[in-house]
């Protein structure tokens, strides 16, 4: 048993006055004058050496009544969960903060220490799970209404895991804890608590909160682990990258950039930026002020871009977010076959293979590889890629056509340009059995021309042109095209003139894709191969049939790597660390760093990829408790933990446990029910002895 | 008690009996009511009324005047514990004077001769039976003085009162009888022998005869000062068995003396109490004057 206010219990003192009054014998106030008394025998009176406790039950009643009043101010309780009845106990789920952020100094360590204070202090009644956050949940313990000894171990095995690189999504994981508390809350538990222990960084994420109403009855409590306030400085990777350079010029620089932000506590403003390790490139060095952010171009690497390198930022006392690391560049090769008549057709000046060379030079994603392909030696052309016939009288061929099939098929482009009638039967042959029918008549001759009127620029293969920016192709002419009209599956015109006849066909061909231009890009038939449109048009052919790696954006910790492993598939991570992926399997990066993927499957292909730290991490600030109760948690007031280095001192936690279970377990109020049969059967007892005519005590 | 005049008081309490008595089937009270009654063998021929024998040819035997009158004395316990009264009533010595007071209104308007004597701790005054003007002014004086200090030596006075009475009479005995009575049959059968017919009236307030005290107290007797602690809740008991025995004795000791025994509380109006002794004096009348009147 255990007081709340156990100063109140020295009002049990009082019990003493009811003894004294009752060991006091009041004499007998008056005197009767009676006739005689000769009938009458004196009363024993109660010798008063031998002070003797009358009415020893009404005395018994009154000091009980004083006894008990104390009790009940002194609000007791019992800590023993099984003392208050086989009552159901709490349902209270615990959640433990393993982002990156608890990486610094002991957060972690101290964080299980909260977490086993709370698992200790659970009665055995109380229905208790443990979990780990960051941006999943995983559960450590679910529920199940153990011993305290296997919750003990169950909290004992969490010292020796270690915090990973992962983001706090705060909102998460709570929405998950209400989960748990709301399928257990058809057992009618008494209390619900919800108990979040975290650093409670302001970068956690709290947006699933705002999905969720907050249910009746469950309370949330804030532990708060943190350092004290240190100055942090945070390097992120800018997403997106560009190419800098003349317009036109070919293999323009890539430029990516990083941002430098400082957490409002930093005191030192300079800041380096390097290249890590033995990638000793330039260092650039610059200030910030608290609270501040910059953005900057990544500094040159000596080395180049062939091998991943680390970025880092130094100047404050916190090394967890100050990296960034960078993947290689690795444009992806694509086999270009262009359909010639003779070879040398690429060096010939006017003709469109020529321009075709000279605009695919290849970029950080893709890099294009020429190859002229003659009618006869079609036959010896294996595996996928672009395939193009570019017009200008060059014929295919049978083995031309069925080597064009086979690798559309496989899911490659083709481009071709009908130059005149004799293309339809080649059309005929490559469609199989679509009904091509080619006119010529798009000649306009004496310096007419014809423009693109409609382009479908949300057209996958059109897609660079969906900014209404570069959706101008007015300044480009088309001086002869060929009347092209094909009805059926698979058929879509993605471009007219604007006298309305076709200009650009997409037929889908098996896995693959088959674009039939009306006319030529070379200066005879049209302006395109000198318009600023040419390049942006063939790389986003090039893109749209998949042969460029897309854009990945920053990934992060627990996002999956964006790679279709069409076979089995192995991923090497920044430590060495090898996982075998088998088809269809997405491999989830668990640390920031460069990982290498490889196909083992029949593609030999590779691709590098740079994990980041998740952006949130470094804005280590402790949050403001209203951004909480915004979202409308209920949240346990007066009992958090302290920020900075304080906790709750273990006698300030057991007195706040005190006044719940007081509150709970409501003894007092039995207490008082006692105290009032106790005066009823006190009023009775007075009564019977005043009927008696005995001395009032 | 409204009235302050004893005499006052006892008219009242007279008129009332005497209208009640006018009502009443029993009538003819009086010890010297005359009458004629037959003539029976062994009465003195002297007595017969020869003019009446004359008219109608029976013998009847006419009573004197004077043989009728009787002397009454009445005698009142002026001991301390008269005084007692429970709240609101009137204290025993009240209700004992105004009976004695009502009855010798009534005896003297009757013309029979009536005395007083009054006793504590032993005779106080003696006022001699009789009947002429002024007498009863006496006698009310003497019930009206305020009772004695000292107990009530019941032995003591009923053996000087004895020698004091010479002739034969009636004797009122008004007390609460609270003093030791063991002697009390011996000295009423020798008034008796004495000739004197003697009624007791055993005067009790009904706070003594049920004893209702609840609180505990010290008891004070009113008689001899001595206190006494009383728990009236462990007392009461043998209290009132002690006061039964006491009564029980009273009256047999009456009833084997040949004495009336009238029991009294002083609850009891006046006029009931009168009229229970005037109906049992007038059926226990006829069987007397066969055995004392026929000899004179």
């Amino acid at each position: 048993m255990s007081w709340l206010f156990p100063l109140y219990l020295a009002g049990a003192a009082a019990v003493i006055v009811p003894i004294l009054l009752h060991l006091r014998r009041q004499p007998p106030k008056d005197r009767v004058a009676f006739s005689s008394l000769m009938f009458l025998e004196e009363t024993e009176r109660q010798p008063t050496r031998r002070r003797r406790l009358e009415n020893w039950l009404l005395l018994l009643a009154r000091c009980l009544i004083l006894i008990l009043l104390a009790l009940m101010f002194a609000r007791p309780f019992s800590r023993d969960g099984e003392a208050v009845g086989v009552e159901e106990g709490d349902s209270v789920v615990v959640l433990l903060d393993r982002s990156a952020s608890m990486r610094r100094g002991e957060l972690w360590k101290r964080g299980v220490e909260a977490v086993r204070e709370v698992v200790e202090a659970a009665g055995v009644s109380d229905r208790l799970a443990v979990g780990l956050f960051d941006g999943e949940v995983e559960w450590v313990m679910a529920g199940d209404e153990g011993l305290p000894e296997a919750r003990r171990g169950a909290v004992t095995g969490l010292a020796k895991v270690t915090p990973g690189w992962g983001e706090t999504d705060l909102g998460r994981a709570m929405v998950s804890g209400l989960e748990v508390l709301a399928q257990w809350n058809e057992g009618g538990r008494k209390k619900r608590r919800l108990v979040v222990v975290s650093d409670f960084q302001e970068g956690a994420k709290l947006a699933e909160l705002q999905k969720v109403a907050w249910p009746e009855g469950v309370v949330a409590e804030r532990r708060v682990i943190a350092l004290e306030e240190e100055g942090n400085l945070t390097l992120e990777l800018v997403s997106g990258r560009t190419e800098e350079g003349e317009e036109g010029v070919a293999n323009a620089e890539v430029v990516r950039r990083v941002r430098v932000s400082s957490s409002r506590e930093t005191q030192q403003t300079s800041f380096e930026l390097a290249w890590e390790g033995s990638d000793q490139g330039a260092v650039v060095q610059g200030f910030l002020p608290p609270g501040g952010r910059r953005v900057l171009k990544m500094p040159p690497r000596e080395k180049g871009d062939e091998m991943p390198g680390v970025l880092k930022v130094t100047g404050d006392g916190l090394e967890f977010d100050n990296r960034v690391y960078v993947a290689p560049e690795q444009p992806r090769e694509v086999r270009v076959r262009v359909a010639v008549d003779e070879e040398g057709a690429l060096e010939r000046a006017a003709s469109p293979e020529y321009y075709l060379k000279r605009a695919l030079l290849g970029t950080a994603a893709v890099r294009p590889v020429l190859e002229t392909v003659t009618a006869a030696s079609w036959a010896q052309v294996a595996g996928g890629g672009v395939v193009v016939s570019a017009g200008d009288g060059v014929r295919l061929g049978e083995a031309g056509i069925a080597a064009w099939r086979r690798i559309l098929g496989e899911g490659g482009l083709g481009v071709y340009v009908v130059d005149g009638v004799s293309a339809e039967a080649e059309l005929k042959a490559l469609t199989g059995g679509l009904g091509w029918k080619v006119k010529e008549g798009g000649n306009r001759g004496d310096g007419a021309y014809a423009m693109l009127g409609e382009v479908d620029s949300k057209d996958r293969l059109l897609a660079p042109f969906a900014d209404a920016r570069l959706k101008d192709f007015t300044k480009v002419r088309f001086w002869k095209h060929r009347l092209v009209e094909v009805e059926g599956e698979g058929v879509k015109v993605l471009a007219r003139f604007d006298s309305g006849d076709a200009a650009m066909i997409a037929v889908r061909q098996g896995a693959g894709t088959l674009l039939v231009l009306t006319s030529g890009w070379h200066p005879e038939d049209s302006q395109l191969a000198l318009s600023t449109k040419f390049v942006p048009l063939w790389f986003g052919w090039l893109a749209a049939a998949g042969f460029s790696y897309e854009e990945e954006g920053v990934l992060q910790v627990g996002q999956a790597l964006p790679w279709d492993f069409k076979g089995e598939g192995k991923v090497t991570g920044p430590s060495g660390q090898v996982g075998v992926l088998k088809a269809g399997e997405a491999f989830v990066a668990k640390e920031p760093g460069v990982y290498r993927a490889e196909a083992s499957g029949g593609e030999k292909e590779a691709r590098w990829f740079a994990v980041q730290l998740p952006a949130g991490e470094g804005r280590v600030s402790v949050m403001a408790e209203e951004r909480l109760t915004e979202l409308g948690v209920n949240l346990a007031s007066g009992d958090e933990v302290a920020g900075g280095a304080g906790e709750v001192s273990a006698e300030v936690r057991e007195r706040m446990d005190g006044v719940e279970t007081e509150a709970k377990q409501r003894l007092w109020l039995w207490t008082l029910v006692a105290i009032l049969v106790l005066v009823i059967v006190e009023s009775m007892l007075g009564a019977s002895r005043g009927r008696e005519g005995s001395v009032a005590g | 008690m409204r009235i302050r005049s004893l005499e006052l008081r006892a008219r009242v309490v007279m008129e009332g009996l005497w209208k009640g008595l006018h009502r009443s089937p029993y009538h003819g009270f009086s010890v010297e009511f005359s009458e004629y009654r037959p003539y029976v063998r062994e009465d003195d021929p002297r007595h017969i009324d020869w003019k009446l024998a004359g008219r109608s040819g029976r013998y009847f035997v006419k009573k004197f005047e004077d043989e009728t009158n009787l002397r009454c004395q009445l005698v009142v316990d002026h001991s301390r514990s008269m005084k007692f009264g429970s709240a609101g009533g009137m204290t025993k010595a009240d209700y004992a004077a105004t009976l004695a007071a009502t009855l010798a209104l009534f005896l003297m308007k009757q013309g029979d001769a009536v005395g007083v004597t009054t006793f504590a701790s032993g005779l106080a005054e003696h006022v001699p039976a009789r009947n002429r003007p002024g007498h009863l002014r006496r006698l009310m004086l003497e019930l009206e003085r305020p009772v004695q200090e000292g107990g009530t030596a019941l032995d003591v006075s009923m053996t000087q009162l004895s020698e004091l009475l010479s002739k034969k009479g009636l004797v009122c005995l008004f007390s609460d009888l609270l003093a030791p009575v063991d002697k009390l049959e011996r000295q009423l059968s020798w008034l008796g022998a004495m000739g004197q017919d003697v009624v007791v009236f055993h005067l009790m307030d009904r706070a003594e005869i049920e004893f209702r005290f609840e609180e505990a107290a010290v008891f004070q007797d009113a008689e001899s000062g001595v206190e006494r602690f009383v728990n009236p809740g462990v007392a009461k008991e043998g209290y009132l068995a002690r006061l039964k025995a006491h009564c029980d004795a009273v009256r047999l000791g009456c009833e084997r003396a040949g004495v009336e025994y009238q029991w009294c509380p002083t609850d009891t109006p006046l006029e009931v109490a009168l009229f229970d002794f005037v109906s049992r004096r007038d059926g226990a009348k006829g069987a007397k004057k066969r055995v004392s009147g026929g000899g004179r």
